[in-house]
């Protein structure tokens, strides 16, 4: 009941500081991601695709993932955006079923915003699950270089594979991940990697008001939060 | 536009029960709810129908066109036909069919341990890497991880007994705190996203 209440009460602040804030300007810096908008116009130049990977997991129960598959979709779909409008050849890769229907449905949009024009746009289900992904997409980056490898979401150690092929052949690599095991990996083979809620604060840049006003909210709870950590343990408690 | 908003009203009614169910731990909302997980199951098969013919299709399409690699396209349709056909004609056993199981035991699950056996050098090549780089960050992580595999051998740990306090202090106090500090951020930033989705102000399932 307590646990009911307080996530209640949280989601009300949440709420109410989107209210509050959404006309606010939000100036908070967040490196990575900041470099990113450069790639498309690399892309475009060098007639070489922006890889955007939707991680290996899902959105469905079996398949795992959910939030973390969502926060790539997020931040793969502000990218794309920019890299439909330069023209540069654009990959979204999924593992699941769910994610390439995600992916889909981005494309989609993408295509209807230009007259429905699909040259230079793939989604494709390069594998089912980690490690024939992590195998298909390994094939691939060697048979085609790419402006820009940018793998957000759920991974297992299969991420090695992918992460330490691409460094060793220069390509820009861009990471995201939620979970603690395999986040040593993404730091150890990749230069810029989103850990944890900078992947979710990741695909709030680039969505306007809405997206500055949703980071704005989770600042804001992530210091109530340790405001309250800080008091409790004031306390004693 | 009714459509799309009969569609954010669905979702954000069915994100709502399905929130509501654990939270608010009413029985009446149990049916529903598990009603709604069912639908999601049945959709998410035929999403992985929709993720084969997508595969399919693009080797398909390298066979046809003689791409590059265009061999290994034709071994995996080939696979692919195969497996699905002995899991599928009229009186198989599907999943549990002994051609299907022995495709999964002696070639899908021994060529995926391969190429995981090659984490081991791929884990030394990066580490290698990171520290000529010169990052502070790097070498830190490497000498925690460096610390730790240390500390826990056992001829360590009976020539110098305060190894394995050492080794305690680390997973109990750095490592925790890291590990609690990356999960709050995790569920802060779930929570986010979550209520954009809820408010309708982003709907990732709308074309």
């Amino acid at each position: 009941m307590t646990l009911a209440l307080g996530l209640l009460a949280a989601y009300l602040l949440v709420y109410l500081l989107h209210r509050l804030i959404r006309d606010r300007r939000h100036s908070r810096r967040l490196g990575p991601v900041e470099d990113l908008p450069r790639f498309p116009a690399y892309g475009a130049e060098l007639g070489q695709p922006l890889h955007l990977s939707l991680g290996t997991g899902g959105v469905g129960g079996a398949e795992g993932g959910g939030l973390a598959t969502l926060a790539s979709l997020a931040l793969a779909e502000g990218l794309a955006g920019r890299s439909w409008r330069s023209g540069a050849p654009l990959l979204i890769s999924a593992a699941t079923g769910t994610a390439l229907a995600l992916a889909q449905t981005l494309a989609a949009r993408l295509s209807r915003g230009s007259g429905g024009a699909e040259d230079g746009l793939q989604v494709r289900l390069l594998g089912l699950g980690g490690v024939p992904y992590a195998a298909a997409a390994l094939g691939r980056s060697a048979r085609e270089e790419e402006a820009l490898a940018l793998y957000a979401g759920q991974f297992g150690p299969e991420y090695l594979l992918l992460g330490e092929s691409a460094a060793r052949q220069g390509t820009a690599l861009y990471a995201g991940g939620v979970q603690p095991e395999i986040l040593p990996y993404q730091l150890l083979t990749t230069p810029h990697t989103l850990m944890g809620e900078e992947l979710f604060a990741a695909g709030a840049f680039g969505r306007g008001r809405d997206g500055r006003a949703r980071l704005a909210a989770a600042d804001w709870l992530r210091w109530a939060v340790i405001l309250l950590i800080l008091a409790l343990a004031a306390a004693g408690l | 536009m009714l459509k799309h908003r009969l569609a954010t009203l669905l979702a954000v009614v069915l994100t709502l029960l399905l929130a509501a169910q654990p939270l608010l731990g009413l029985p009446q909302l149990e049916p529903p709810a598990r009603l709604v997980l069912r639908w999601a199951t049945i959709i998410g098969a035929f999403a992985l129908i929709l993720g084969v013919a997508n595969l399919l299709g693009h080797h398909f399409r390298r066979i046809l066109q003689r791409e590059g690699g265009w061999l290994y396209s034709s071994l995996l349709v080939l696979s692919a036909v195969l497996v699905a056909g002995w899991g599928l004609y009229p009186g198989s056993k599907g999943a549990a069919e002994p051609a299907v199981r022995w495709a999964f035991e002696y070639l899908l699950a021994p060529a995926e341990g391969t190429l995981l056996a090659l984490s081991a050098f791929f884990i030394v090549s990066a580490a290698y890497r990171s520290l000529r780089a010169h990052s502070a960050g790097m070498a830190a992580m490497t000498a925690g991880a460096v610390a730790v595999l240390v500390f826990q051998i056992p001829d360590v740990q009976l020539s110098w007994p305060p190894a394995a306090a050492a080794h305690q202090w680390l997973f109990d106090v750095p490592f925790a705190a890291g590990l609690r500090g990356l999960l709050l951020g995790v569920a802060l930033g779930s929570l986010g996203l979550a209520s954009s989705i809820l408010l309708g102000a982003w709907r990732p399932y709308l074309d």
